[in-house]
């Protein structure tokens, strides 16, 4: 087997695929050829160290709780539709209507207190 | 996972019932994490583009066929957005790139594994460890998008071929032959990096 020919069967060397008779001549190669033998280890190590990486990988996590940062997304970008708050479901569509009502009725009052002080002056003696 | 389990989440999915979407992401929030984490080598960016995978999949999972694993196709809704993502960044980092090589060779791989063992802590691992993923890493991110992807996806991910083939839409053959590719640049990028030098990012 040339050393080109041993190139091409690394990938399946790396995922242990070679058939029986692929593996002999391939370590023949790389006995015969002391740079392939290099080339072979270099690659076979550094896959070696990205497994142990994918190993702890597993452990990796997000900082935080990915579900809220979603939910607070889905709901500002559906304009409520999904993902309400607890507040706005607990007082429905028309409870929303309050601060409007209250500010309605403190004009109200207001303009009543004025008008009659205006003409409780006027009518003074 | 039970069996029937998935098809009743997708079903559930589509009529928006937000419990399951809760489930969904409960579910494959450290996959889909960990899978944008090593495409952008940026806790905060990955944390934030990992969100935007399941906003995506929450408004998008009519188009899920159901010829895939749902995992498959969350796999390839978080590929396609970390690669839109590098996209933006490197457009918004093009103007201050002369600085931030400046500031690479003057902390050399030193600062490249700090930065690695920072955004991913692991205490439990010696100083050589992450010193090696810290130039991994690092070397990852010089790849082009599609070789990084294929690395990430196989060597960091462990997918399998039929999988990856699935994720990218690249036909078995070419999933071989790119991802080996992929490896003989990666391992370039690394002999380049132990020996104190950085090379540019590879160009799409």
């Amino acid at each position: 087997m040339t050393p080109d020919e041993a190139r091409e069967l690394f990938p399946d060397a790396l995922d242990g695929t070679l058939t029986a008779a692929q593996q002999q001549a391939f370590d023949a190669a790389l006995a015969e050829h002391p740079e392939l033998e290099a080339e072979w280890a270099e690659l076979r190590d550094l896959m070696s160290e990205t497994a142990a990486m994918a190993d702890a990988d597993a452990a990796v996590a997000p900082s935080v709780d990915l579900l809220r940062g979603v939910q607070t997304k889905l709901r500002r970008r559906s304009g409520g539709r999904f993902y309400r708050d607890r507040f706005s479901r607990d007082v429905g569509r028309g409870a929303q209507m309050w601060p409007l009502v209250a500010a309605t009725v403190m004009l109200l009052v207001l303009g009543t207190a004025w008008y009659i002080l205006h003409f409780a002056q006027e009518l003074a003696p | 996972m039970p069996e029937g389990y998935e098809e009743q989440l997708v079903e559930r999915l589509r009529r928006r019932d937000e419990a399951a979407f809760n489930e969904l992401v409960r579910l494959y929030q450290g996959r889909v994490y960990r899978v944008v984490l090593r495409m952008l080598g940026d806790e905060a960016e990955a944390e934030d583009l990992a969100q935007e995978v399941f906003v995506t999949v929450f408004k998008s999972i009519d188009q899920f066929r159901g010829e895939s694993k749902l995992s498959t196709w969350l796999y390839r809704v978080a590929i396609n957005h970390a690669k839109n993502r590098l996209k933006y960044m490197k457009r918004r980092a093009r103007g201050s790139h002369q600085e931030f090589d400046e500031v690479g060779d003057r902390e050399g791989i030193e600062s490249a594994s700090m930065n690695t063992s920072h955004q991913i802590a692991r205490p439990d691992q010696t100083l050589e460890a992450r010193e090696t993923e810290g130039i991994i890493q690092l070397a990852l991110r010089d790849l082009s998008d599609e070789q990084r992807e294929l690395v990430v996806l196989r060597d960091v991910q462990q997918l399998t071929y039929e999988e990856i083939q699935e994720v990218t839409g690249l036909v078995p053959g070419t999933v071989k032959s790119r991802l080996h590719r992929a490896r003989l640049a990666l391992v370039e990028k690394v002999r380049r990096l132990q020996h104190g030098e950085r090379t540019p990012p590879e160009t799409e």
